[in-house]
């Protein structure tokens, strides 16, 4: 079976944008205290107040990545076509001690559609959320071990994985936790459904 | 103004919601009927098959195939009638979403020199 096994993670690029926003939204705060400009004060600081909520959120975000670990996602192909059945393996062996209210996985179909809009460059999605597998939490210790296997199938009646500028239909894997009082932990795997139908 | 009414028929083709039905890979063909007005020069009689994408992004559009049909000069009253068969592509299928639609069509265009543009457009769905 050509099976691909995905290690689940995502680089902290929030926390370093986040740091840039407020580096960068500082200099007017700093140009405004200095030249007692206030407009320059308030605005600054109104940046810098959201770069700050951003930054709060990302190494939260980082923290229950650190103490849900490094799951890994088994899909028996990455490479489908319309109408066939795959099977999706997720396991996860927690690095600190945890509680999962909940666990999904979702096959997602993805409709995005970028315009503009006078000089804005506007992008709207619509998502359906074609199988799920959801499973309900409990508290985790560390190094307990969480195991799910799911069959999802792409429905035959569905469209293909299309790219073009501007228009995308994308088919996703999406693993989903949900911890108390910490963002979810959420990550997605792409699936490329090709122009081709199983025969029946 | 020359005028002239185009009859675009595909052939072989199955139906789906009024449109023509045809399958990836398959072969497109059809047959144009011109009766011009009046007497006209046509620079170049030209069927085209391609797709594009409608709804809330930018359209995008690609050609994937064309025939030049004719070149000369169409006569007033007189029915002339070109066939075309073209192949088609495995993708993309026709698609209607929410955001994102995939349309199929065969695009007649006859190019009149100074003149303006005659054409004619027939929609199809291309699905397995």
């Amino acid at each position: 079976m050509n099976q691909t096994t995905l290690s689940l993670r995502q680089p902290g690029c929030q926390v370093l944008v986040a740091l840039f926003w407020i580096a960068f939204s500082s200099v007017f705060v700093v140009i405004g205290v200095t030249q007692a400009q206030l407009p320059f004060t308030i605005f600054g600081g109104a940046f810098m107040a959201i770069g700050v909520i951003f930054l709060a959120y990302a190494l939260l975000a980082m923290l229950t990545r650190a103490r849900i670990g490094r799951p890994e996602l088994t899909i028996s192909a990455l490479r489908l076509r319309v109408g066939e059945s795959f099977t999706v393996s997720l396991v996860n062996t927690f690095a600190r001690s945890i509680t999962v209210d909940e666990l999904l996985i979702q096959l997602v179909f993805r409709e995005t559609a970028v315009y503009q809009r006078g000089t804005d460059t506007e992008t709207v999605r619509h998502e359906e959320i074609v199988g799920e597998l959801r499973r309900p939490g409990r508290p985790y210790a560390a190094g307990h071990i969480l195991a799910e296997t799911q069959a999802f199938q792409i429905p035959p009646d569905a469209m293909h994985t299309l790219k073009v500028r501007r228009n995308r239909l994308e088919w996703f894997l999406r693993v989903r936790m949900t911890v108390p009082r910490l963002p979810d932990f959420v990550e997605e795997r792409e699936l490329e459904v090709v122009p081709e139908r199983v025969e029946e | 103004m020359a005028k002239a009414e185009l009859r675009l028929n595909l052939r072989d083709t199955e139906t789906v919601d009024g449109f023509p039905l045809l399958r990836p890979g398959a072969m497109l063909q059809g047959d144009l009927t011109v009766i011009a007005d009046e007497a006209v020069r046509c620079k170049q009689l030209v069927v085209s098959v391609g797709w594009h994408t409608e709804g809330k992004g930018t359209r995008y559009a690609e050609t994937v195939g064309s025939q030049v049909l004719f070149e000369g000069e169409l006569r007033a009253g007189l029915p002339a009638q070109y066939a075309f068969a073209m192949p088609l592509p495995a993708s993309p299928w026709s698609y209607q979403g929410r955001y994102v639609s995939i349309v199929w069509s065969v695009d007649v265009k006859v190019d009149v020199p100074w003149g303006r543009d005659v054409g004619q457009s027939q929609p199809f769905v291309l699905r397995p």
